[in-house]
């Protein structure tokens, strides 16, 4: 089998990337194509079609014109152009060194030509948009040691995609680590979850960690000598009773009521520092646990480990983020737990484009190393611009939903050399569940169908005006109820 | 272009816009509105027909290279289609731009010539008087003996078939004692020959509409339609006349100079363009109406649609002659190249 049928033939100049045709039918954008020429066998994708007729060009202003042609002509003459972008030879997807010649003709991919190229990774994601027939499945070791980056504006199937993904790899044993940041994930009904509530024990943090939490600024030279020299001798096994942060206070007491601090500034310093920690022993109350286990120690290699976020504000969960990112890297370089795909949700948050947090640079180190070392990281973001361009072009694979903004669509570009213009501009017209993969896990660019994850997924839009009926209701019950309760009172009395 | 031009532009600029203002004031053209006959016309069912030719040509110091291209279109309830196209070198170097606008006219006459059986109606782009005059020029400068040489070829054009310039291949024939004259002079027979042939084939079917016609009977001016489209503005046409030829023809002279054209300027559709039809027999207000909703039937946007098409892909561009040109392959100088 040498292809499927002919639906056009090359024209116009043609490069060994690219080549023009002009169709008789109408083929889809996204569509697999195949060109043979110079003995070789090149499969194609189809970016872009511009479908027209010359007998109603873009000059006629009046409607009515447009109907009268139309009796006259029918559908008839209408043309298709469109370009291919050429992919490689189907046997090796090596690029052809010449291009096709002029009069090539280009047919559709067949079935199984497309499922030697799509269809032989570890985790389904989805079908072809062109052709549902063919199961799109990513290369696992490739996404996770590559790096993934999900973007997407809301509501186009982010969290859908992310479900399918981590259903795919629990299948395969991984371990995927999700930093939920809107408590999505934990009931979306995995095989397998492990849902990990984001409590700390601050002995296992680092005194940077800690003190971001406590909130002492970067210019607070004084209240940060004080704070670390209390944070080492609580951490150092310092003796007495009392938890970790009650060891650190009265280390910090001690120190206001000894007659080492000579000047004002010291002794205000002093006091200002043991009101920011209590004030971080009250606002962390619950989540900052002296005697909760270490975070990692909690994670199951086989399930979905899910971070609950949804209810620590953004400095809380840099700290607990960098943290987990920081120990998994090391306990990788040392062996001590299995490999790990870390999927932060928000992106954009933790590791901003134009300001330093603790987790971007732990993000950005992973992006950089964690490739030898067995952590993968998802970025997940609706705001591209807005993600560290660093991070990004370090994630090699990439799936991309509907992205509107032209300025998000230019930093994705910039980011991913194997993006075209031709596929960004395909980016505003995706629908819900459609996606482009690029990258290392996929040999060649796909446009995809996600599945449908079958679990409960709380990403989506909620039924507002549903829960307002619902709750009228709920209140006219009980204001029935209480009249009720009262005319039988009123009843018993008389 | 020199500077002086724009100084000579702001000197007479106030005297030139006067002028403008003057040629548009409609109030000079109202007394037209009277020989305005306005009808709302109802569209009548009919077999139409159209056509359509053009011409590009790249000139180099020692050869023309031409491109021509022909079509006519029938609309039957589906639009059926005769065309036609040559690529070639025009031989000898004399005449160029008239015997490249006959060669255009030839392939479209032949081209109507195949579909006019066919079709109640026939659309022509332009005036047929225009055409019976055109191209007089190359039937000069031949002399008596080489004019016999050439009718002696007559009865080989009338009866050559196809849609190529027959003048071509039997020029062969043509001794060499100023064949130049006379291979123009046979092509201009043949054009005139396929003229014959469409006017005798189509007399009741032939009409000629002119967007660009520069009549001019009113003593305005200004070409008549002009004068119409600023008068007017409602569909109808102006009170038809009649004219006819009054030259001589080197064959079928009886036949040409018998023929009476009736003419009007139209307008199709209220607020649209008003053009020239023309008609090579004499037809009464009545006729003429019944013609025009024919004419209606297949019009879009106030002009005949099968023209407006047979236009629209005809049309040889520049950048399309420069193509073939390139698909060719010659090396040859235009002579501009100094220039450059």
């Amino acid at each position: 089998m040498t292809g499927g049928s002919v639906i056009g033939v090359c024209i116009g100049e043609a490069t060994p990337g690219e080549a023009a045709f002009i169709s008789r039918e109408m083929p889809v954008t996204g569509e697999y194509v195949t060109l043979e020429f110079e003995d070789a066998r090149v499969l194609g994708m189809v970016e872009s079609l511009v479908r027209g007729s010359p007998a109603i060009s873009g000059d006629i202003i009046d409607p009515d014109v447009v109907e009268r042609i139309l009796k006259f002509e029918g559908t008839g003459g209408q043309y298709v152009r469109g370009r291919v972008r050429l992919l490689g030879d189907v046997k090796d997807l090596r690029i052809p060194k010449v291009p096709p010649p002029p009069g090539t003709k280009v047919k559709r991919a067949d079935t199984e030509t497309l499922r030697q190229l799509f269809s032989t990774g570890s985790i389904r994601i989805g079908t072809l948009l062109s052709n549902p027939e063919v199961e799109v499945k990513l290369d696992a070791n490739m996404m996770v040691s590559r790096h993934l980056a999900i973007l997407a504006i809301t509501g186009a199937g982010k969290s859908n995609t992310v479900s399918v993904i981590v259903e795919a790899l629990i299948k395969l044993e991984g371990m995927p680590i999700i930093f939920d940041m809107h408590s999505e994930y934990g009931d979306a009904g995995f095989t397998s979850v492990k849902k990990i509530a984001p409590r700390l024990n601050p002995v296992y943090l680092s005194f940077a960690e800690f003190k971001m939490l406590v909130d002492v600024g970067k210019d607070a030279y004084i209240q940060e000598r004080l704070l670390r020299k209390a944070f080492n001798a609580a951490k150092s096994g310092m003796k007495g009773r009392g938890s970790f942060i009650e060891k650190i206070l009265r280390k910090l007491e001690e120190k206001a009521d000894s007659e080492e601090l000579k000047t004002g500034s010291e002794k205000n310093a002093i006091a200002g520092v043991i009101n920011k920690v209590e004030d971080f022993e009250n606002k962390y109350e619950g989540l900052v646990d002296p005697h909760a286990p270490h975070i990692l120690d909690q994670l199951e290699q086989g399930s979905a480990n899910v971070i609950d976020l949804g209810s620590v504000d953004e400095d809380y969960a840099d700290v607990i983020v960098s943290h987990i990112l920081r120990r998994t890297l090391y306990k990788r370089k040392t062996g001590d737990m299995p490999p790990a795909f870390c999927i932060i949700e928000e992106a954009h948050i933790l590791a901003p484009a134009k300001r330093p947090t603790h987790s971007k640079y732990w993000i950005d180190r992973i992006a950089r190393e964690g490739r030898k070392f067995g952590v993968g990281l998802c970025l997940v973001s609706q705001r591209p611009k807005s993600l560290d361009q660093n991070s990004l072009s370090q994630a090699n694979n990439t799936i991309i939903m509907r992205l509107i903004e032209p300025s998000d669509q230019r930093h994705v570009q910039q980011s991913s050399e194997r993006l075209s213009d031709d596929l960004l501009a395909q980016l505003s017209s995706l629908n819900i569940g459609e996606a482009i993969t690029l990258g290392l896990m996929t040999k060649i660019p796909a446009l995809v169908k996600i599945d449908k994850y079958p679990g409960k997924i709380k990403g989506g839009d909620p039924d507002i005006t549903g829960e307002w009926k619902k709750r009228a209701q709920k209140q006219r019950q009980l204001k029935k109820q209480k009249k009720a309760e009262i005319t039988d009172l009123y009843t018993n009395i008389i | 272009m020199l500077d002086l031009t724009y100084e000579v532009l702001a000197r007479d600029k106030s005297g030139i816009q006067k002028r403008v203002s003057e040629l548009l004031d409609r109030s000079i053209v109202k007394d037209y509105r009277a020989r305005w006959n306005s009808v709302c016309f109802k569209p009548s069912p009919s077999v139409v027909g159209a056509e359509d030719g053009s011409i590009n040509h790249k000139r180099y110091k020692n050869l023309v290279i031409y491109a021509v291209n022909a079509t006519a279109h029938v609309y039957d309830g589906d639009i059926r289609s005769a065309s036609s196209a040559d690529v070639g070198v025009l031989y000898p170097y004399f005449q160029i731009e008239e015997r490249l606008h006959l060669y255009r006219a030839i392939y479209e006459f032949k081209c109507a010539l195949e579909v006019i059986d066919s079709v109640d109606l026939f659309l022509v782009d332009g005036s047929m008087i225009s055409d019976l005059n055109a191209f007089r020029r190359l039937s000069q400068g031949v002399s008596k003996e080489q004019r016999e040489e050439v009718f002696a070829l007559l009865p080989m054009l009338e009866q050559a078939e196809g849609v190529e310039i027959a003048s071509i291949e039997l020029s062969r024939r043509l001794g060499p004692d100023g064949y130049r004259e006379k291979l123009v002079f046979l092509e201009y027979l043949e054009y005139l020959t396929t003229l014959e042939k469409l006017l005798s084939r189509g007399l009741d079917k032939l009409v000629g509409i002119s967007k660009l016609s520069t009549r001019s009977r009113l003593g305005t001016g200004v070409p008549d339609l002009a004068v119409f489209e600023e008068a007017t503005s409602q569909a109808g046409y102006s009170d038809p006349e009649t004219d006819v030829v009054t030259r001589r023809f080197p064959v079928y002279d009886e036949l040409f100079r018998s023929l009476v054209f009736t003419i009007s300027s139209i307008r199709l559709e209220d607020g649209k363009d008003v053009y020239m039809l023309e008609v090579p027999r004499e037809i009464d207000k009545s006729q003429l109406i019944e013609l025009l909703e024919r004419i209606s039937y297949t019009s879009v946007d106030g002009y005949p649609y099968l023209l407006k098409k047979a236009h629209k892909e005809v049309t040889i561009t520049n950048r399309e002659m420069k193509n073939l040109i390139a698909g060719l392959g010659i090396v040859a100088k235009t002579g501009r190249e100094v220039l450059k």
